[in-house]
């Protein structure tokens, strides 16, 4: 968590600031409010991880990292302060396999397939006669044993959410380069940074929980040999927690007991669907709609009694299409004649914090309108898709097709703040829960690309943008009890 | 949520996250070009027969459609007339290119366009339409690199030396055609020259005399000037027929015999290479390539006595009736002319900014006119020597030639251009 603070504070914007210290506040506020427990536990989990490789510049746009899986497996330690934060930290062993595929070539000019074959009959006119392309492919991986240490925030509900936000220290086990000529300069044997994981615990028994785990690290080392890159990875894992000092039951574990459920809270767990596009200035009209998913939660803090503020995290995929002529393959630009013909996607990933005041209607309060800001964070971001690039030089004529794969995560700033409104309506669901399906605009207050890389005179001017996020979520969730 | 749900929306999500690897295809390759070389050289007018081939391949099996193909000339002021506007993969267009006189280099353009109309591409042909009364300057092998030539009015012939081989002149003027099959080396041939019988002698890089009695037909080795140098020589034949060699610190020789044998000519150690000519009195008259060396010998070259020249001389020339030019270079290349051997020189005319060699074949005669090339200047024309018209004036030029039909050949000091002009007058 401090890490984490100490990442936002670091942002320049006195919004954000404020936004963050009222969540916190507010958050502490709550959590003190309640009684005292002490709890120790420990436990095991294994699963699978993903990798997902960090840039540290603009150095190579193309080319695609593979979200390949490798193992994870840990055991961990969690002691509660109280009943709603803790510490865990604990050791876990993992291997993450990078694998990237480039534009380059090899050999790095086309070869007609006649020409290795010359006794080939073939009518020039043959499909088979078209040129081979031999992709390149790079590949690395990286055995860790990994040591976090992060603290932990609970929301008592049934499975019991936590969220968890530290830092990381792993001591490299074993590597493996493809195409390394040089490898005694790998001299960076350890790796440093943040984890942020999100799980469910349901218990199972008096001392067991069974757990499902979402972590996600961000290393701050450059990768031995690649520079240019930095680890990352996101786990999925399954566990087991086993009480050694179980303190005071948990409230949770009454389960049907009406009396405990904190009705000044609700934590919905929610998916849906995103329909972002580009609402630059301008060439707006150059864009179109890209459809990603939304996946995360939502705490609603009880403020009056039809008002709410409402917090959470989510995973939001959002970007836009491109079907134009342009010279680059990410976004509307042309001097002079256009070089492809791009049909691509633009898609960034985004932990989306929101900060809303809500409203509810009704007898029920089963309507409400919210409206606030957000917070995104970037995760990454590529451009996928197909570009077609005509040639002619003296006596030829060539049309060629390009499979896009630019990595953007550098070409885009790392947050995004902006506006959200909302409206939805919540109805009974079977057993305690509640059905909340509800409608979300987002959009950002300013530019997310990062012009630094763009010549002075081709920047945008004052109110012009090249990359501005707007969304338009339809989602649906469930609203869990949260216990007392 | 209940846990056995987690698991597949997980992977629904990777799999739906999945995206094709970066790659290149080619989707449609298409190819025109010439049948024939590009350059070509002919008369201005004159017809070209243009064949452009297609072909196509592309990525699937659909059929291929056909190209429209549009010709055009660009430059020179011809016409064309295609035989058809549309081909199809694996045929040929043609066409007739006549070309024009507005410009020597010519340019025909023929445009592809698919069958909406989209432009594809381009091919580009050139062609050199050579003119009358215009000077034509071509940069191509073989003559960009002439280095000399003679010419035989008598057997209509014309070899050139370019580049170290030896030419003989085509149908056209401007055509050449390698002499090979040669009892020396390849690329060895440095300096050419005839006499008024048409024996042709070429000297080479290596110090060697070879000669032709059959016009160039077939070649017999001479003896070698000077047996113990095996470096480039400079071969020179007067107009009595006699051949001189000279060489950087060697005394100058001459050969009475074609060759045959070599005698020191003694008393112009100090007057470097030269022109020799032999007067109507059958006196010697020489100048050598250094500064003020005109000697005169009444004794067939035994010995020899200087003639004081009016300023820095470099340059000799005698014509058929005795008259002497001198060219001297002084404030500029300062013409004299001397009608009493030597005795009294009458200044003629005045070229500027100066005459900077004197090894250049200065003189050139055609019929009743003379054509004199001061290099870096440009070619004066002039009939009794006396008086000089400005002919062209050219900063580049450094040497003037002509072949047997009097078509002027000037080359460039870089050697990379040679002019040509052809006069009808």
């Amino acid at each position: 968590m401090i890490f984490a603070l100490q990442y936002l504070v670091n942002l320049n914007h006195k919004t954000m600031k404020r936004l963050l210290t009222m969540m916190l506040a507010l958050l502490l506020s709550v959590i003190s409010s309640v009684s005292y427990t002490q709890k120790l536990s420990f436990g095991f989990n294994s699963g699978i991880n993903i990798s997902d490789i960090h840039f540290t510049s603009n150095y190579n746009y193309s080319g695609k990292w593979k979200y390949k899986p490798g193992p994870l497996q840990g055991i961990f330690i969690d002691y509660s302060l109280n009943r709603y934060l803790g510490i865990k930290s604990g050791a876990d062993y993992s291997t993450v396999y990078y694998e990237n595929h480039t534009y380059f070539e090899m050999p790095p000019y086309p070869i007609l397939n006649w020409s290795i074959y010359p006794g080939s009959s073939l009518p020039l006119n043959s499909a088979s006669l078209i040129t081979s392309w031999f992709p390149v492919s790079r590949m690395m991986n990286f055995s860790y044993l990994t040591i976090p240490l992060q603290l932990r925030v609970t929301i008592p509900s049934r499975p019991q959410l936590s969220l968890a936000a530290g830092a990381y220290y792993s001591f490299l086990l074993a590597s493996d380069y493809e195409y390394n000529y040089n490898k005694d300069t790998d001299d960076k044997k350890n790796d440093l940074g943040f984890i942020y994981s999100a799980g469910i615990t349901y218990p199972v028994s008096e001392r067991f929980d069974a757990m499902f785990n979402i972590r996600y690290i961000t290393g701050r080392r450059e990768i031995p040999q690649y520079e240019y890159f930095r680890h990352g990875s996101a786990g999925f894992a399954l566990g087991v927690a086993y009480k050694i000092i179980p303190g005071k039951q948990d409230d949770s574990d009454k389960g049907e007991i009406p009396d405990s459920i904190n009705n000044e809270i609700y934590l919905t767990y929610r998916g849906g669907v995103n329909m972002s596009w580009n609402s630059c200035n301008p060439h707006r009209d150059r864009y179109s709609f890209y459809a990603g998913p939304s996946l995360g939660f939502n705490i609603g803090f009880e403020m009056s009694p039809r008002t709410y503020f409402r917090t959470g995290l989510s995973f939001e995929r959002q970007g836009y299409a491109l079907r134009d002529s342009s010279d680059s393959n990410h976004r509307y630009v042309i001097e002079g004649d256009a070089d492809y013909y791009v049909a691509t996607k633009v898609s960034s990933d985004y932990i989306v914090i929101p900060a809303l005041l809500e409203f509810y209607t009704g007898e029920a309060k089963q309507f409400y309108l919210n409206a606030g800001t957000y917070l995104g964070l970037k995760l990454n971001a590529h451009c996928t898709g197909t570009a077609v690039e005509d040639q002619s030089r003296h006596g030829i004529y060539e049309l060629e097709e390009t499979t896009v794969y630019e990595n953007l995560e550098q070409a885009l700033i790392t947050t995004d703040i902006g506006m959200v409104a909302g409206a939805g309506l919540v109805l009974p669901f079977p057993g305690k829960c509640n059905l909340d399906i509800g409608l979300q605009f987002r959009q950002g207050f300013y530019e997310v690309y990062d012009t630094d890389d763009i010549s002075e005179e081709l920047r945008p001017g004052r109110g012009e943008s090249i990359i501005r996020n707007s969304t338009i979520t339809l989602h649906a969730g469930l609203r869990l009890p949260v216990y007392k | 949520m209940k846990p056995q749900y987690i698991l597949p929306t997980i992977i629904l999500f990777l799999v739906a996250s999945c995206t094709p690897d970066p790659s290149y295809r080619l989707l449609e390759y298409y190819s025109f070009h010439f049948t024939g070389n590009q350059g070509n050289r002919l008369l201005a007018g004159e017809s070209k027969d243009i064949e452009v081939n297609y072909n196509i391949i592309t990525n699937t099996n659909a059929p291929v459609d056909s190209v429209r193909t549009d010709f055009e000339v660009v430059t020179g002021g011809g016409t064309v007339i295609q035989e058809k506007a549309y081909v199809t993969s694996g045929e040929t267009v043609n066409a007739i290119w006549q070309l024009g006189s507005d410009s020597f280099k010519q340019e025909l353009k023929v445009s592809f366009y698919d069958l909406g109309g989209n432009y594809l591409t381009y091919l580009g042909q050139m062609a050199y339409g050579f003119r009358d009364n215009e000077w034509d300057g071509i940069s191509a092998e073989p003559d960009n690199r002439i280095m000399d030539m003679v010419a035989d009015t008598v057997n209509n012939f014309t070899l050139m030396i370019s580049g170290g081989n030896l030419y003989r002149q085509g149908e056209r003027y401007f055509l050449w055609e390698e002499v090979d099959d040669l009892i020396w080396e390849e690329g060895e041939c440095r300096t050419i020259e005839i006499d008024s019988e048409g024996v042709i002698y070429v000297s080479t890089w290596e110090g060697e005399v070879y000669k032709s009695t059959d016009h160039g037909e077939t070649w017999s080795e001479c003896t070698k000037p000077y047996p113990d140098r095996n470096e480039y020589i400079y071969n020179y034949v007067s107009n009595d027929n006699d051949v001189w060699a000279f060489a950087h610190g060697y005394p100058i020789k001459r050969s009475k015999d074609n060759g045959l044998t070599w005698t020191v000519i003694s008393g112009l150690e100090e007057a470097g290479f030269g022109d020799v000519f032999r007067l109507n009195n059958g006196n010697l008259l020489f100048h050598g390539s250094n500064c003020c060396s005109l000697y005169i010998s009444d004794d067939d070259g035994l010995t020899w006595n200087h003639i004081p020249t009016p300023g820095l001389s470099v340059k000799l020339y005698v014509n058929d009736n005795d008259e002497i030019i001198i060219i001297t270079q002084l404030g500029g290349g300062e013409f004299y002319l001397s009608t009493d051997y030597g005795e009294t020189f009458t200044h003629v005319h005045h070229v500027g900014p100066g005459f900077s060699s004197s090894t250049s074949n200065i003189f050139t005669r055609w019929k009743d006119y003379y054509y004199v090339i001061v290099p870096q200047v440009g070619i004066y024309k002039t009939y009794d020597l006396v008086n000089y018209e400005d002919y062209w004036t050219n900063l580049s030029l450094v040497d003037l030639f002509i072949d047997h039909n009097g078509v002027l050949v000037a080359k460039d000091q870089d050697n990379e251009t040679v002019y040509y002009r052809h006069n009808t007058d």
